[in-house]
Formats: structure tokens, sequence, C-alpha cells
């Protein structure tokens, strides 16, 4: 498909006289991993229920693959985790995937390879045959990205995958959805954990108070690119000069900062290679260096906090 | 796709024990049925007299037909129980929402989780008046007048409850649905025993009033229906002309077939409305 994947334009939603949104417009192409953030009660979930047709809409039109967002041909390809949900505890968890993947329309014949496959991947390969009951609050979030996942999406809506784990299981998932996206997977990640956001998407939209206060990369969001700071023995005026291939570079005592540029803020981690190599080969001794990024958190609460629109 | 909210349906009552325990308390109340029919029916003269004959087919009748109401009231119970959460409890507890996101159109959600929820109720009630049945004509070898007739409308009578509570529960919580339910259930009976009064009292005011009622809660009157089939093949001719064996719970007159075409009706109505509600609901 050449277009966006999904396609959300000037959505509100009122629920008598609470206003959720107040024209939310939304695009994500194929391959795309897109974060939604804002603070509670913002929008985000609702936006989301709207995009996968659980809510309608009161203004404005939500598509799916080129389908109206209600149309059940819309959801043919799309994965989605809910922000609050719960599977029949009486089921096992090979039995509540293998019910969504055939609902998903995985044929009869792939589905005990596909359920198993699935179940391997979040990390429940041993428990599949263990009732819900028996999870744990970690286990049924990765219960619920396992049937978000079953019916091999090309569009994932993620709402809050990892409000209920554990660091590891944190890194897990975010590993899965970099893997996931590797492979070709949109991903729609609303999610509170910046963090999170930070590490997987590739664009951020940040709404607050029913509108989009803010829509493009992190780097946009965050007003610069990353940066290198290097601690060296000793400076000189050579240098920051040495140093001029890969951004701004500006010098404090044995502290040097270097506000990276195209094409090295792309890549920081290959640019603190090369960096480490000048310095070294240098006169002036490295000491330290690591890579850092202006505060995705500092950009978000000044962003939401400041009221406009 | 092969009904897999059908399948849900029906495993979540496996799953729950629904199914077990709806079978341990029917059995007792089988078995109790039984003791009882044969205190009373032991006590009956068993001379081979026309009056002690006639006597033996109406109290042989009116113990089935007992046995067969509180059956009804139990099916008609479990079915309301059944439906009062089928979609508000599902809904509340977030099991539906990643289930109605798949490409499934939800007006087959709900037509699927009605016909589980059916199925359940219909094989209830069909077992449960078998058994009955099946000990009256053991101890009495007592014969109903039609025991299709009677299933169907039995079956028709759970089906309508099933859909009501549905409905309810697209718009109410599980608990008020319950709550809900069980009045209309209640007002149903009411309005029947205010027509019993009508037509015994001869007060035709009163008869319209539960004709009324039998049509907007028609529960009742479908009890009713399917209790004029119930009857001793052999009713001694004469009794209960009057529509009425004295007795508020049964007919002895044969249901008119505008009012099951009503029924029907209604039913059809209530279902169709029931899949268009739940198209429409914010979820």
């Amino acid at each position: 498909m050449s277009g966006p994947l999904l396609d959300a334009d000037r959505l509100t939603k009122a629920y008598g006289r609470t206003i959720a949104l107040r024209g939310v417009s939304l695009t994500v192409s194929p391959g795309e991993a897109v974060g939604l953030l804002g603070p509670n009660g913002a929008g985000k979930t609702t936006t989301v229920k709207i995009l996968t047709g659980l809510v309608r809409p009161s203004s404005g039109t939500a598509r799916l693959f080129g389908h109206p967002a209600t149309d059940p041909a819309a959801r043919t390809r799309l994965g989605y985790l809910p922000e609050l949900f719960r599977f029949p505890d009486w089921m096992t968890g090979a039995q509540v995937v293998s019910f969504h993947a055939e609902l998903a329309g995985v044929s009869r014949p792939d589905r005990a390879a596909r359920v198993r496959a699935v179940l391997e991947e979040v990390g429940l390969g041993a428990r599949g045959r263990d009732r819900v009951s028996a999870y744990s609050k970690g286990m049924s979030q990765r219960l619920g990205l396992a049937q978000a996942i079953v019916g091999r999406p090309e569009l994932l809506l993620l709402d809050e995958p990892t409000s209920a784990l554990d660091p590891v299981g944190r890194r897990d998932v975010r590993e899965l959805v970099s893997s996931l996206k590797a492979d070709g997977v949109a991903v729609v990640l609303n999610s509170h954990l910046l963090s999170e956001v930070e590490r997987v998407c590739d664009r951020v939209v940040v709404i607050d108070k029913g509108h989009v206060k803010f829509s493009g990369t992190l780097d946009q969001l965050t007003g610069e690119g990353p940066s290198l700071h290097v601690t060296v023995g000793r400076t000189d005026e050579e240098l920051v000069p040495a140093l001029a291939e890969f951004g701004r570079a500006t010098v404090s005592g044995n502290d040097v900062q270097v506000t990276l540029g195209p094409p090295w803020d792309d890549v920081p981690d290959e640019a603190a290679e090369q960096v480490a190599g000048v310095v070294t080969n240098g006169p002036w001794g490295l000491r330290g260096l690591a890579v850092s990024r202006a505060s995705l958190e500092d950009a978000f609460v000044s962003m939401v906090s400041r009221g406009d629109t | 796709m092969r009904l897999p909210i059908v399948r849900a349906t029906l495993g979540e009552a496996f799953g729950r024990r629904i199914v077990l325990w709806g079978w341990v308390s029917s059995v007792l109340l089988v078995a109790l049925f039984a003791v009882g029919f044969v205190f009373l029916y032991d006590q009956i003269s068993d001379d081979e007299s026309l009056a002690a004959t006639a006597q033996r087919v109406v109290i042989g009748g009116v113990l089935t037909i007992l046995g067969l109401y509180v059956g009804s009231f139990l099916s008609a119970f479990l079915s309301m129980m059944l439906a009062a959460g089928s979609v508000s409890a599902d809904v509340d507890s977030g099991v539906l929402q990643a289930v109605v996101v798949r490409p499934l159109p939800r007006w087959r959600w709900y037509l699927e989780r009605w016909a589980g929820l059916v199925t359940m109720s219909v094989v209830y009630v069909v077992v449960l008046t078998l058994a009955v049945l099946l000990v009256a004509h053991l101890v009495s070898g007592y014969q109903p007048v039609s025991i299709a007739a009677l299933l169907a409308l039995l079956a028709l009578q759970v089906t309508f409850l099933v859909t009501v509570g549905m409905l309810l529960s697209c718009r109410l919580s599980s608990v008020a649905t319950g709550v809900v339910l069980f009045l209309y259930f209640g007002i149903a009976w009411l309005g029947g025993f205010i027509g019993w009064i009508g037509t015994v009292a001869e007060k035709t005011e009163l008869g319209t009033i539960g004709t009324v009622v039998s049509l907007l809660a028609p529960s009742d009157e479908l009890w009713k229906a399917a209790s004029s089939y119930a009857l001793p093949q052999g009713l001694p001719v004469g009794l209960g002309t009057d529509g009425s064996l004295g007795l508020p719970f049964l007919s002895t007159l044969e249901p008119s077939p505008w009012f099951i075409g009503w029924a029907l009706l209604l039913t059809a109505a209530l279902l169709a409305l029931g899949m268009r509600a739940f198209t429409r609901r914010d979820l």
C-alpha cells in the first residue's frame, strides 16, 4: 500500500459536555513507529479507540488501510493491545491466542504452529498450557502482546504495552517491537514511559487537552540532536577544529560538548567511536566519553505545561 | 470461520462450571419431584372406577405441570442470569475490546453470543422438561398432549428472555440488567395472574390488562401456552373449558397462533434492536 496505513483527519469526540478530542489528525506510514504522548486525560486512548473502531468520532474521519475504521475490512491487518484488558480466565494462554488467531483469519492448519511461535516470542512458551487465572499481571501483558501479533499485523496499536512489566519485561517488549518494526510492521505506541518511546519511535505526536500539540521527530521535539560529552586530559586550540567535522564543539575546562551535526546525528554511537579515535590519536588524552540527548522528558513536560495550543 | 464466538460462549459455560452446577441443581430438582410425585400419587385410590381414573389423570396432570412450572422457572432464571452479563460484563472487564477489534462485524459477535446463550438455555429447559416428563411417565404412565409443542414453546420462552437480557446488557450494567430483567419477568407473571383473575371473575377490564401485559412481556403467557400442551391426554371432557383448571399457572386453552407469531416477531425485533445497539455503542 503506497498511502498511509492510518489516516485520522480532524477527529473530535464529545462525551456529553466533556470534549475529549478537538480535531486530532494523525498519519502513520508503512514501517513507521509513532509514539503517542500526552498527560493523563489528554485524549490518547480515545484517539486509539477511534482508530480501532471501538469508539465512533463525533466528527472527522479515521481510516485504516484505506477503509473506515469501523469497517471490519479495515482491521484485517491490524494488531491491537488495549490499555485495560482481561482475557477469559477459564482459558489457557494458548487457547486465548488460538482464539484470536482464528478471529484474525489464521488458517486452521497454520494455527497451532503460529500460536506456539508467538507464545515463544513473548516469553510464554513454557506457560501456554496454564490457565490465564494463574498468570501474573506481567504474564497477562505478554499474553496481550501475543494476541496482538498473532495475525501478523502490518499495523500494531499498543496502548501502554509495558505498564505492568518489570524492567526485564520492558526490555523484552522493546526488543520485540523493534524487531517487528525491522520486519516492516508499523507501530503506534501509546505510552507514559518516555524512555520507551524515545528508544522505539521514529516520530512522536503529543496530544494535550484533545489537541495535537506537536507532531515530528524526537530531535525536533527536544530541539537539538544527540551530543557527545568528551572528557580529555588537556586541551589546546587544535581540539575544536579536530572535532568540527562531527558538529559544533564547545570546550569548558577539560570537558568538550560536541552537538552532532549531519550525518553523525543519525549515528551517534558511530560518531562516538570516531571521536574517541580522533582524541586518542591526538595529544589530548581521552578520559571519558558519553552519548547524550536532550531530555525528551524535559521537552515533553515543558510542552504540556505551557498551556498554549 | 466456524462460529468462534458460539464456541467460546459454550466453552465459558463449561469452563466456569455453570453447566456442572446447573445440572447438579437440576438433578436435585428432578429427584425431589420424583419423590414427591411417587408419594402423592400413591395416596390416590387405584380402583378402576371412572371417578378414580379421572382423579388420577387430573392429579397426575397437576403434579406434572407443577414440576414443569418449577423447571420452567429455573430455566427462565438461568437464561436471565446468563444474559444479564452477556455484554456489559465483557465490556467492563475488558474482555471484549480485543475481540471486537478483529475483522468480525459487531452484529456477528452479538448474534453468535446470542446463539450460544440460547443454545445453553434451550438445551437446559429441554433436558429438564424431558426428565420431569419421564419421571411422571414412569410413575403414572403420564402422556402429555404434545411433547414437541411443549418443548418448542418453553424454548421460545427462554429464547425471548435471553434476547431481552442481551438487549438490556448492551446499555445497563450486569446488576442493573439482572434487576430489570427479573422485574420484567415478575410483571409478566403478575399480568398473567391478573388476566386469570379477570377470566375467573369475568371482569373484562382485568382480562384486557392481562392481555396487554402478555403482549408486552410474553414470558408468562408463553409458559401458559406451553402448559396447555403439557396437559394429560384423555383429560375429562368439559374440564377447564373456561381457560383454566382453577389454577393461575396453567392454561387448558390451545394458544392462539397469533400470539405465538407475535412472540416470535417480538423476539426477532428485539434481537435486531440489540445487534443495532451493540454495533453503535462506544466500547
